[in-house]
């Protein structure tokens, strides 16, 4: 049940970059590899969280509309799976865990309105993933056995 | 001098028998006893950790990356990192089954104090109403058990609530987040005091703030969670490892104890351990018997000498556990602030609701965040993870969660007992609870109280985020065997003599009559002493 390793690197390399705006060092790639030998829950099933992953891996932007919809209409699926662990990885790491250290500067007022925005991107990519993926999953269902990718 | 025997490593096992050892007495302690892995790097910051370890992700989410808190895990999160594993391993051949009830066991040396946070809360006299013995009985074990281990403590406003005993050393460096809560209870606390009967003060905590023998103070590397390097966190393997340098001690471990036998006048006679490993069961001659191996393990040994002997299945009431109910907030007056991760790790500020009757008390234990992992907190905030990263990155610092503990009391309904399996001979323990009627509303006003303080002190709840964990989360577990002033079956005396078993004693928290919503594992020290004490 080994996952094809090309794919997951470029999986690795578009998360990496929507999560952290970076692309991942060797370290975090080899890691995000063997979790995906080790971890079952992984092992992506076929249907609609198949094509999820297929349509996240795109580019970062399809990540953030995937990962919008995903997290209130299939906050389960493989997909987030996959980002959660990406995450555990990049905080462990003192080379990859800097993006979540340090706060943004500018101020409270600064803050507010990059929070606005963010609310605001994260409206919009629901509902694009909802324009998008809705029908998706309507058509294709989630798949319950994994199988390998 | 006839062999006294103690089953379990836990908080109540090793004061026991360091008790009993100072006094001259041959002690024999049989236990699982499963050990924690070595220290690594122990100079480090957690941060540097980060940067030193050839393979950080190994030693942070674990070879199999159990660490990670993947979307579907419908289990408790206890946030317990990986190196701490072994607390909860469990040997073959020990079975349960539970109703309305999510035990946690351990077979660790140190047992499950080994992951707690260190808090150390004497019973006031209130408290203490319902056991055969008051405060002036207990307290100079307290402090007995404060010289030991070393425990943190001021006198402020949670003094009301928590006995002044001595020993008590200097309080650690507070973090930024800590001091400034503390600052604005100040500012509030008259308001806060007479409308709302809340009081905040700092917490007392088994922590050095000075070196004491081999155990070397705090130095801030934010590594409370993944397992002190100095041992300035206390826990029981501490002791442990101190009563193995008496001669007259010996220590068994692996060995899982199953019961033991009496004789015709109800006088045990030995004791019967399986070995972790396999093989032939051992049998080890008493003249003392302590069961210390946990309110519920000891129960499971006990109910299971009855049933080995004379095959009646007997069923316990009274299981009590406190109800924890995790409330988080953001400190509106922090957010965009640099968090420093070189600090304490747990809590150090406390807060106190106090009620008209003194025993439904409700302790708080306010934990501002640090050196956490964030992935689990960032997944399950209600927007994408972009979004999420923004917000926590920019609210760490800002954000603290209060444990609120609520009382139990002994109710026939919150049974133990044994099922048998007729075909293998073996028994698993069988747990039930219900939580009593009123705990909705009792939880529900104490945190309208908790949620109108928070707010006078700058901080706001976000909704939908508090979380009730399931009885048996707290791991206080209590009173199957209470004592008790009649000598009735099932019972132990004022000093936790069994009722039924001439030389049995239970020095756990199976005897307690009252759980108080303060955390137990100091008054099962203080308690462990004031045992050996009268009795040897």
């Amino acid at each position: 049940m080994i996952s094809d390793e090309k794919r997951l690197r470029r999986e690795c390399e578009v998360f990496s970059r929507y999560l952290s705006g970076l692309a991942p060092d060797a370290y975090a790639l080899n890691k995000y590899c063997d979790a995906h030998q080790r971890v079952r829950a992984l092992h992506v099933a076929a249907g609609f969280d198949r094509f999820l992953v297929r349509f996240a891996i795109a580019n970062p932007t399809l990540t953030r509309v995937a990962d919008s919809y995903a997290r209130l209409l299939a906050p389960t699926s493989t997909f987030r799976k996959k980002l959660v662990l990406l995450l555990a990885i990049l905080e462990s790491s003192a080379s990859s865990q800097r993006f979540l250290e340090h706060v943004d500067g500018g101020g409270k007022l600064w803050l507010g309105v990059a929070a606005l925005a963010n609310g605001g991107i994260f409206a919009v990519s629901l509902l694009l993933g909802a324009v998008v993926l809705f029908p998706a999953q309507l058509a294709l269902g989630f798949g319950s056995t994994p199988v390998e990718n | 001098m006839e062999p006294i025997i103690v089953v379990g490593s836990g908080p109540s096992g090793v004061h026991f028998s360091l008790s009993l050892l100072r006094k001259g007495y041959k002690v024999t302690m049989l236990d699982v006893g499963f050990e924690k892995p070595s220290v690594v790097n122990p100079e480090d910051t957690l941060q540097n950790l980060k940067a030193n370890l050839s393979d950080p992700a190994r030693y942070f989410l674990g070879a199999d990356y159990e660490g990670v808190l993947l979307p579907d895990e419908k289990k408790e999160y206890y946030g317990i990192p990986p190196s701490k594993d072994y607390v909860f391993e469990a040997p073959t051949g020990f079975h349960y089954r539970s109703e309305g009830f999510a035990p946690l066991f351990s077979f660790a040396r140190g047992g499950l104090a080994e992951v707690w946070t260190g808090g150390c809360y004497p019973f006031n006299e209130e408290e203490l109403q319902d056991f055969p013995f008051g405060y002036e009985e207990i307290g100079p074990c307290y402090s007995e058990v404060a010289l030991r281990i070393g425990i943190i403590g001021v006198q402020d406003d949670l003094t009301r609530f928590l006995p002044w005993h001595d020993h008590l050393i200097e309080p650690l460096r507070l973090d930024d987040h800590s001091k400034r809560l503390l600052e604005d209870y100040e500012k509030e606390k008259r308001y806060l005091n007479t409308r709302l009967r809340c009081f905040w003060g700092r917490t007392r905590v088994a922590t050095l703030s000075e070196d004491r023998g081999k155990r070397r103070k705090c130095t801030y590397l934010g590594r409370c969670l993944w397992g002190c390097p100095n041992d300035a966190l206390y826990t029981p393997s501490i002791t442990l490892a101190e009563c193995r340098e008496y001669p007259n001690f010996t220590y068994v471990p692996n060995l899982r104890v199953t019961h033991f036998r009496f004789n015709s006048g109800n006088r045990i006679t030995s004791v019967v351990a399986l070995p972790v490993t396999g093989g032939e069961a051992r049998e080890f001659p008493v003249g003392t018997l302590a069961l210390a191996a946990g309110a519920l393990n000891s129960t499971k040994i006990f109910l299971d000498s009855i049933y080995r002997n004379t095959g009646e299945v007997v069923t316990l009431a009274g299981l009590m556990d406190n109800r924890q109910v995790l409330v988080p907030f953001v400190n509106l007056g922090l957010i965009g602030h640099q968090y420093n991760p070189e600090t304490y790790q747990y809590h150090q500020v406390g807060m106190g609701l106090e009620c008209d009757d003194p025993k439904k008390y409700v302790h708080g234990l306010v934990t501002t965040l640090k050196t956490a992992l964030l992935h689990p907190i960032i997944e399950n905030l209600p927007c994408d993870m972009r979004t999420a990263i923004f917000l926590v990155r920019n609210l760490h610092c800002a954000l603290g969660i209060i444990n609120v503990n609520f009382h139990d009391t002994r109710r026939d309904g919150n049974l133990v007992t044994l099922e048998v399996n007729g075909k293998t001979d073996t028994t698993r323990l069988l747990i039930r609870y219900e939580p009593a009627p009123q705990q909705k509303a009792e939880i529900a006003s104490a945190l309208g109280r908790i949620k109108k303080a928070l707010r006078r002190l700058g901080c706001i709840v976000p909704p939908g985020m508090i979380h009730i964990r399931p009885m048996g989360a707290s791991a206080h577990y209590a009173g199957t065997l209470p004592m008790s002033s009649n000598s009735r079956p099932y019972t132990t005396s004022r000093l936790c003599q069994s009722h039924d078993f001439d030389n049995l004693l239970i020095v756990d928290g199976a005897p307690f009559s009252f759980l108080p919503a303060k955390n137990v594992t100091f008054t099962l020290m203080a308690n462990a002493v004031r045992v050996a004490e009268a009795i040897f």
